[in-house]
């Protein structure tokens, strides 16, 4: 892809680079929009301290974001999410809450073992029976928060551990306003490892070859259903991490939490330009899409939209943004086409 | 197809029908009181919304698409009628009027779709929270009644019984008909007949197959495209009235979640989410096989979650049931259509 920049001229190469980033151009945009609005009402909304809640906000929704996008690299779709992320949770049952009294680790391992091997159970239903992916994973969420109810009902495990707490919103260091937070240290190293996976093991690049075209990337010796089985294991994990650190913000346990995760999830996928057809996206427009959505909620809230028309205004820029995001990737495309000529 | 092909295949009955049975016959003779003739009628009443709206949601699944929005349209809907007949508007204007404003919340996303090619999911996605959030708007976030004066006469005329039939003594043995019944039943035998008789249903494959090969053919891919939106928008809005009439009030959260259980029954149904094929009766008979898990929980006097789990299960297991029918199918010479 670097190689087609040669032959551009200057005006060109920017224009390039522009398409090529195409969710910060976004992400500048909606920035924007807020700071004007605030500054016409008077307020500072781009303050040091501010851009650090954002961050902070948005690293959670990237660690759902990514069990997402490795689904959706497939060409599947992960409704399960919410669910998954509840009943390991209920699952671990006591040894998460402060009463339980065990060293946090063992939780946190009993958490990702759990979540990896539902991941592997919603690979097998995939690959093996050849059930489309929304159809299995639907049913899958719906038995595992009936479980969950069934097993919780309606009490609550509250009080979690101070060292998964401490993993989920512990302050490391601050400088001029901007705090660095435990959960923003563990997200940035999963993008580092994940995107390096996905950039550069064969792993990664079949992913991106099975989800493009399924049927060219079998017959050209991809074990496609191994490896798309791969691709939902490491969603279950990343669920089971997602599942720690939201617990350990919230504080709490109920059957009934995240039961909007896995639409939150898609839309994060989807604006940072991936496709639900597959083999397309990566992980740090994933992580800019997380921002876009935590900035649109924080500056909805801080030019104080009333709550009925948060989902509106939320639905019509993630709209907006998409069509965006299409117009320039189409744009990216033209111009690298006219360079091969 | 069938009409020609004399000899009987299991692949030609609607995908969904095998569990639908298989559901049947385990809860008459598991749970109490299901089968009779006062469940079925209440069976009949109550699986209208569910079947009508999984209708609507096998049109845009066909063409390779999908609607989320549905639920909420319902909201949206429902929060109009409401909003209506609350001020005294004659029911047959606010019933007109809300399906109007599905059918319109419908073509938007279809347009969105086809016209300015947002991808499916993402469109009726953001469309789900715009629903939401006017029907929030429109009724205050609160629950809309209306007077019982002479404008209501449609939704008395619907309350009705046109028809019952004794079966023997005691309330469990009476089949009734209500207006409801006769109403849902129209609507569907005119989907069923728009879908089979016209030629809606081979546009409509052509473009779920190759929407790009389907427009070099002539069909005006645009009018069937949207058009599928735009049914589903008003199968939505006709599904709100039937929670109106039943419950006498409009909320706005009325129809939450409803997309997942209709697009669950299409699927049950045949329609695949690749496009190019399915059919209504299939939508119905998968609407009528979630439905009866939901009676037959709430009749053994369980907790509504294992309703949940059962659903799971019988999604799973539905899903496997067509797969292996149509590898029989296959291996017997049959075509895969």
């Amino acid at each position: 892809m670097r190689n087609n920049e040669k032959g551009l001229s200057w005006k060109n190469k920017v224009k390039y680079t522009a398409y090529r980033s195409s969710t910060i151009v976004i992400l500048l945009l909606v920035l924007a929009f807020f700071e004007i609005i605030n500054m016409v009402r008077g307020n500072n909304y781009l303050t040091m301290n501010n851009i650090s809640i954002i961050i902070n906000q948005a690293s959670f929704l990237t660690l759902v974001g990514l069990a997402q996008l490795l689904v959706v690299l497939t060409g599947g779709i992960n409704l399960a999410i919410g669910s998954i992320m509840v009943l390991v949770c209920i699952m671990a049952g006591q040894t998460i809450s402060e009463d339980g009294n065990v060293f946090f680790l063992i939780p946190v391992m009993i958490i990702l073992v759990l979540s990896s091997a539902i991941g592997w159970l919603t690979g097998a239903v995939v690959t093996k029976r050849r059930i489309p992916s929304f159809i299995a994973t639907f049913a899958i969420m719906y038995v595992f928060r009936g479980i969950g109810w069934i097993t919780m009902g309606r009490s609550v495990i509250y009080r979690i551990n101070p060292a998964i707490r401490f993993l989920a919103g512990g302050r490391l260091f601050s400088f001029a306003g901007f705090t660095i937070t435990m959960p923003v240290v563990i997200t940035l190293f999963i993008l580092l490892v994940l995107g390096f996976v996905l950039k550069k093991s064969s792993f990664g690049r079949q992913l991106y070859f099975t989800g493009s075209n399924g049927v060219s990337s079998r017959f050209s010796g991809v074990p496609t259903d191994k490896i798309v089985m791969k691709a939902y294991i490491l969603s279950g994990l990343l669920c089971g991490v997602s599942a720690v650190l939201y617990t350990g913000r919230l504080n709490a346990v109920e059957p009934s939490m995240y039961g909007n995760t896995h639409f939150d999830a898609v839309a994060v996928v989807l604006i940072g330009g991936a496709s639900m057809a597959g083999g397309r996206g990566d992980v740090w427009s994933t992580a800019v899409g997380a921002i876009i959505i935590t900035v649109i909620q924080s500056g909805m809230n801080s030019i104080q939209v009333p709550s009925e028309f948060q989902t509106f205004v939320l639905g019509v820029l993630i709209i907006l943004s998409v069509i965006l995001n299409q117009n320039l990737q189409k744009k990216k495309d033209i111009l690298e086409n006219d360079t091969k000529d | 197809m069938n009409s020609r092909n004399k000899s009987f295949r299991f692949s030609s009955l609607p995908s969904s029908t095998y569990i639908f049975v298989i559901l049947l016959v385990l809860f008459s003779i598991t749970v109490p009181n299901f089968f009779t003739p006062a469940n079925f009628s209440t069976i009949l009443e109550q699986a209208g919304v569910l079947v009508l709206i999984s209708i609507g949601a096998s049109f845009p699944i066909m063409t390779g698409g999908i609607d989320l929005a549905a639920g909420s349209v319902i909201s949206l809907c429902g929060i109009c009628m409401g909003v209506f007949l609350h001020n005294g508007i004659p029911d047959y204007i606010a019933v007109i009027g809300g399906v109007l404003v599905g059918t319109l919340f419908g073509f938007c996303n279809g347009y969105l779709v086809h016209k300015i090619k947002v991808p499916p999911f993402i469109t009726t996605f953001g469309t789900m929270g715009i629903a939401e959030s006017l029907a929030n708007f429109f009724s205050d976030s609160r629950t809309i009644y209306w007077k019982e004066n002479t404008n209501v006469h449609l939704i008395r005329a619907l309350k009705t019984d046109l028809l019952e039939i004794w079966f023997g003594n005691g309330n469990s043995k009476l089949f009734s008909i209500s207006g409801i019944v006769l109403f849902i039943f129209l609507v569907v035998a005119a989907s069923i007949f728009i879908f089979n008789k016209t030629s809606w249903k081979e546009n409509i494959y052509a473009i779920g197959h190759n929407i790009e090969s389907a427009r070099l053919c002539g069909i005006k891919v645009l009018k069937f495209s949207i058009g599928a939106y735009a049914i589903s928008g008003c199968m939505s809005g006709i599904a709100a009235i039937l929670i109106l009439v039943r419950s006498n009030c409009a909320t706005p959260i009325m129809g939450s979640g409803m997309e997942f259980q209709a697009i669950v029954a299409a699927t049950i149904g045949g329609n695949v989410a690749e496009g190019g094929k399915g059919s209504i009766p299939g939508s119905i008979i998968g609407a009528f096989a979630i439905f009866i898990i939901r009676n037959a929980v709430n009749y053994l006097g369980l907790n509504s979650f294992v309703s949940m789990i059962i659903t799971g299960i019988t999604l799973l297991l539905g899903m496997v049931i067509n797969e292996l029918i149509a590898a029989q199918d296959l291996r017997k010479g049959g075509v895969r259509v």
